[in-house]
């Protein structure tokens, strides 16, 4: 249940409110001490992050704030992002999608409204964080796939096997030497390489050498 | 103070249903709203000007608390509002309130996950009322819970609060349903003949209203007896006990800031009042008693901003304290709740409630604790009667 635990997880998070210290500011802040939140406000943007925070509120405005981009990009792991817009002009809108927040809050900021924007983030940070682990996860599948299919009909070639015995010859290597499916088959795909660029090579020189007779 | 006839009187408003499936408990929070305005204007009124209530019925119907919320503060002489018990009548009240930037005193318990600059809250929050009696009931009962309730946004909100407690603590919740407000006393068969049949060892009612009496007058037909297996509730009062008499009511549990027999100084003056100005006290209930104080601590308020607007009497309001019957509160500035006693009582044979527990010091109100720990117990300390 990965909504409850978001709802589980709310208090222990570490907010942090890039913004002007104005009335806004001061209602959200106080929104969040009722939810229970740790909230910690700075302005302007510290140049360097110190403390890494859960999740960030930040002033969206019509022109992108340099401290607050600049901030950002030094953050490491990149943290839920929750844009305070004023306004709903197309350069405001334009700066939400550019800054990438997972969900807005509407100013003059009311009470009703934080928590749900919070929960709102959390759930597409969430779902961007598993979905980049899944798509990393699937890439190196199709490369190792590739791979293997690739060392496999070298293998059949060389030794003039099928397919089956193929894969089984890459997976005993693979145990005797402790080393994954897709490290052997790199290996015999690195070797055929090398055997083939040296054979090239000798021909080449060959056709050198006969060129110069 | 001189008075003179043409002082014109503070004017404010007061919702509660006076007919309905709500009234029994609504009429209770009316006459302590109505008690505490007496006191007030026999004192003197405020700056000599006496308080002078604007009263509507609802009638438990939860529309028609929107309707004549706008209708009073279309008035504008009249800007604070006394009133609500459904959790769906106050959000029904608080974008009109918030509007106007009116103001509005809650004196009833919730289920949370609210804050509103224009609203004072007076009931108990889950954190005060709901955490203290699943303690008491997993030390003294067991484990396996069963939670009956009326279909709205309370008990399913209370369930779920009461659900994360027990589950935490390796119980589990052994059975769960709703009724609709109206139900009547033949409508709650099924869920007993499901309760014999999973036999809890204690159930965790959240029927409100005349509902109340209906279910435990039910249970006690059927043979269901309090002192073998209780119905534990955070809104069964004494008004609804004696409606249901003592003999469907006797063994049942309920948790509440204020019981009407507890001994304090201010509680035995309020009594004493309300005797004299309704002739008897068996209606007189937590939430009568948290009417009763809000209109005080309006009065104080009202003192010292000699103004109705909401941004002056938040200003004021904002840590106010009151010795009320329940002993001393305060308003948590914090989130405009209130700090409040927290008692859990058993009803004798008689049909009295009998105080078995209660915290050594007013309960901080937590209205966003979600996920309550019993280690949060911790910070209330308990003592036993």
């Amino acid at each position: 249940m990965a909504n409850d635990n978001i709802i589980r997880q709310l208090r222990g998070l570490n907010v942090l409110v890039l913004h002007p210290r104005d009335g806004d500011a001061e209602e959200l802040l106080q929104q969040l001490n009722r939810i229970g939140c740790r909230a910690n406000a700075i302005w302007p943007p510290p140049s360097c992050p110190s403390d890494p925070a859960d999740l960030t509120f930040i002033e969206v405005r019509e022109t992108p704030d340099e401290a607050i981009t600049n901030y950002l990009k030094l953050t490491e792991d990149r943290p839920t992002l929750i844009g305070m817009a004023g306004y709903e002009s197309p350069s405001v809108l334009q700066n939400l999608i550019d800054l990438e927040v997972d969900s807005v809050l509407a100013k003059p900021v009311r009470p009703y409204g934080v928590l749900s924007s919070i929960i709102v983030a959390r759930r597409n940070w969430q779902q961007s964080k598993s979905n980049e682990k899944i798509i990393a996860r699937l890439k190196s599948k199709i490369e190792n796939s590739h791979k293997m299919n690739e060392a496999k009909i070298v293998l059949m070639k060389v030794h003039d096997i099928n397919e089956d015995q193929a894969y089984r010859a890459i997976r005993q290597q693979a145990m005797k030497c402790r080393k994954t499916i897709a490290e052997v088959a790199q290996s015999i795909i690195d070797a055929n390489v090398m055997l083939h660029d040296c054979v090239a090579k000798r021909v080449s020189d060959d056709d050198d050498l006969s060129e110069g007779a | 103070m001189a008075r003179s006839s043409s002082d014109k009187p503070w004017t404010v408003g007061v919702l509660f249903s006076q007919t309905g499936v709500t009234s029994i408990i609504e009429n209770s929070q009316l006459k302590g709203t109505l008690l505490a305005i007496d006191e007030i204007n026999q004192a003197g009124g405020i700056e000599g000007r006496d308080i002078s209530p604007v009263i509507l019925d609802p009638a438990s119907n939860v529309k028609q608390y929107r309707i004549y919320a706008e209708e009073m503060l279309a008035d504008p002489e009249l800007n604070v509002i006394f009133g609500c018990y459904m959790s769906s009548s106050r959000k029904e009240v608080l974008p009109v309130i918030e509007r106007q930037n009116g103001f509005l005193f809650y004196p009833t318990l919730y289920e949370g996950f609210e804050y509103s600059p224009n609203v004072i809250y007076g009931g108990a929050a889950p954190n005060q009322n709901s955490l203290p009696l699943a303690i008491y009931l997993l030390e003294n009962f067991g484990s396996r819970f069963y939670f009956v309730g009326s279909d709205y946004i309370y008990p399913r909100e209370s369930n779920r609060v009461m659900r994360n407690i027990v589950r935490q603590s390796g119980g589990q919740v052994v059975g769960e349903n709703y009724l609709s407000l109206d139900a009547r006393r033949e409508d709650f068969e099924w869920i007993l003949e499901d309760i014999r049949r999973v036999s809890p060892d204690v159930i965790f009612s959240t029927v409100v209203g005349m509902g109340t009496v209906n279910f435990y007058t039910a249970y006690h037909e059927s043979g269901g007896d309090g002192f073998k297996l209780p119905i534990a509730s955070l809104t069964t009062n004494e008004a609804e006990v004696a409606i249901m008499g003592r003999g469907a009511a006797a063994g049942h549990i309920t948790a509440a800031p204020y019981f009407r027999n507890i001994k304090t100084e201010e509680n035995a003056r309020f009594l004493g009042r309300y005797a004299r100005k309704f002739g008897s006290v068996e209606d007189v209930t937590s939430c009568c008693e948290a009417a009763y104080s809000q209109v005080h601590l309006f009065a104080n308020a009202l003192r010292l901003t000699g103004s109705t607007g909401a941004d002056q009497l938040r200003a004021v309001l904002r840590g106010a304290e009151f010795e009320a019957p329940q002993g001393r509160i305060k308003i948590d500035p914090d989130n405009n709740h209130t700090y409040l006693q927290s008692r859990i009582a058993r009803l004798g044979a008689d049909g009295e409630y009998r105080v078995e527990r209660e915290a050594v010091r007013p309960i901080k109100p937590d209205p966003y604790l979600a996920v309550p720990t019993l280690n949060d117990w911790a910070n209330a300390p308990i003592g036993t009667n």
